[in-house]
């Protein structure tokens, strides 16, 4: 998939290290975020749901290893879209590559798990993914 | 996130809950949720009217005690999601599981034919 160049963009960034405490530090800046550009509501719940599913995926699954990394986010403000692009130094995935969940229709046949990148995808109007050096860089457009 | 419970005169199990249902509101309530309605057989309605905003955690904390209510024969219903909150539900499949209601007497009257 093409992947847009967003190098001279406006953007806001925040650092959080993968522990799941950390979402707490997320919903804080995204109410700043929220606030600052005049988000509504619809607009901050999608955000609010592409981060959560995709960085519990990241500090759940992407680290073979118990050292410290950083997560990058990156909020790219423009006049027609909110651009979400999420940076992590994990093993090599593209969640947007993964088969999608099998219809379930009964209770007995379903699986609790597996939805995010479903929530993900449905939420948001565009999705890239890159590999560059050494990173996965997920990048969603959700229209204003 | 915050769990209220009581069992109504009709003998149903209500369950409310308020707050966000991510990872840290389904750690909140997860153990709490799951002996209520997964240790025996009742009805149970769960209300949504309070819930911000839900992830796949939070359904996954659904789906888990559903699943268990099922296996006991007791069924579990949803009340009156916000937009978003009923969108993330509908959009992940959930509302063909778990039946889904905007109106109490409604869900009331689905449980009570199941009991």
């Amino acid at each position: 998939m093409f992947f847009s160049n967003l190098e001279k963009a406006e953007k806001q960034t925040l650092a959080i290290s993968n522990q799941s405490a950390e979402l707490a530090r997320v919903a804080e800046w995204l109410e700043q975020l929220s606030i600052e550009f005049q988000l509504n509501d619809d607009i901050v719940f999608k955000i609010d749901l592409v981060l959560n599913e995709c960085l519990i995926n990241i500090i759940s699954y992407a680290y073979r290893d118990q050292a410290e990394h950083t997560i990058t986010i990156n909020f790219y403000p423009d006049a027609d879209h909110v651009v979400l692009e999420v940076i992590d130094d994990g093993f090599h995935f593209n969640p947007f590559t993964r088969e999608p969940l099998p219809p379930q229709l009964t209770l007995e046949s379903a699986t609790p798990d597996g939805r995010g990148i479903l929530l993900i995808k449905s939420f948001t109007d565009n999705q890239e993914y890159l590999r560059l050096n050494n990173s996965n860089i997920m990048r969603v457009y959700i229209k204003k | 996130m915050e769990l209220q419970h009581e069992t109504l005169e009709n003998g149903l199990l209500h369950i409310k809950l308020i707050g966000r249902l991510d990872v840290l509101g389904a750690q909140e309530i997860d153990i709490k949720f799951t002996a209520l309605t997964a240790s025996k057989k009742t009805n149970v309605l769960v209300d949504l009217g309070q819930v911000s905003f839900l992830a796949s955690l939070g359904i996954r904390t659904l789906i888990t005690s559903a699943k268990a209510l099922d296996n006991r024969g007791g069924l579990m219903v949803l009340l009156n999601p916000q937009p978003n909150v009923f969108n993330v539900l509908d959009t992940s499949g959930v509302t063909s599981l778990i039946p889904t209601y905007f109106d109490f007497a409604e869900a009331c009257a689905a449980l009570q034919i199941r009991s």
